[in-house]
């Protein structure tokens, strides 16, 4: 959600949102196990594509893998949709306080420890919207999965 | 019409269940093992990749899926995909099989990977197989059936 944020430009890139902020974004440690999978419309970006995030459990290969099947299926060609694995963006401060927050329920406790860990990781997640940015400028992407190493 | 079979299971449970669909099997005693190997064979690298096994008599395209682990999650995407791209819900036909990997399965899928024990891991899976495979075709003619239906 923090990254669709940032690629919609709702939130900065040149430094870090304070806590509030956080507070304030829909959806930000909000899903519930009952919607993964899911995908949630964020809203259109500068060159009109419209941007989604979901959340899964498990390996996100799956989704992608359901994600392309069904687009060939219905011949929805490649350069449609970009997929965008945010996993090994997270942070074990973010494991831990989703973990507590989503998982346990203890969201006063967990929820502060996930932004501490997506302000921790906020550049990184910044470094990734540029690259898709970037990408999506050139609009001739060779690979409709994009994985951060 | 899309029928898309899937199953909560690490073995093709969706698979049998779409080949019994299109015909490729026909009966637990006429199966053909080299076919049912091949269902098997289909590795876990495999979760999530939808695959098409052909057309039904009435031209509908059958597709399985299997989806260990994205049992629940799997309808949402299904739904959320055919909202963003405005298809209509009736193109696509989601299909839950109802059965998971019983134990003679596990335990085969287990014994697989050791070669010598891989000829029980077999003789497992084809048990865990016919165990389920009553279910799956009544599943399928009752699928068959409500196609029928519709036209």
């Amino acid at each position: 959600m923090t990254a669709a944020f940032i690629h919609l430009d709702l939130l900065p890139v040149d430094c870090v949102p304070d806590r509030g902020t956080f507070y304030r974004i829909p959806f930000y440690d909000r899903q519930e196990s009952g919607e993964h999978g899911h995908i949630f419309f964020v809203g259109v970006d500068k060159r009109g594509n419209e941007i989604y995030v979901t959340a899964q459990r498990g390996r996100p290969e799956v989704l992608s893998n359901i994600f392309q099947g069904l687009a060939r299926m219905f011949n929805i060609p490649s350069q449609e949709y970009l997929l965008i694995n945010m996993t090994p963006n997270i942070n074990p401060v973010m494991r831990l306080g989703g973990y507590l927050s989503r998982r346990l329920g203890m969201i006063t406790l967990g929820r502060p420890i996930v932004i501490l860990g997506t302000r921790a990781s906020y550049f990184r997640l910044v470094d990734l919207v540029k690259k898709v940015k970037q990408e999506l400028g050139e609009c001739e992407f060779d690979h409709s999965v994009f994985q951060r190493q | 019409m899309i029928i898309l079979y899937f199953s909560d299971s690490k073995l093709p449970l969706a698979v049998l269940a779409g080949e019994i669909h299109t015909g490729q099997i026909s009966g637990w005693e006429n199966i053909d093992h080299s076919a049912m190997w091949d269902i098997i064979s289909i590795k876990k690298e495999a979760a999530g990749k939808i695959i098409f096994l052909g057309c039904d008599e009435r031209e509908n395209k059958i597709y399985a899926v299997p989806a260990k682990g994205w049992y629940l999650m799997l309808p949402r995407l299904v739904s959320s995909f055919l909202d963003i791209y405005r298809i209509p819900r009736d193109k696509l036909k989601l299909v839950d099989c109802g059965v998971t990997d019983n134990i003679l399965l596990l335990a085969g899928g287990l014994l697989l990977k050791h070669k010598r024990l891989a000829p029980l891991g077999r003789f497992l899976i084809a048990s865990g197989i016919k165990k389920n495979y009553i279910r799956i075709s009544r599943l399928v003619s009752g699928i068959k059936a409500r196609l029928q239906n519709l036209f």
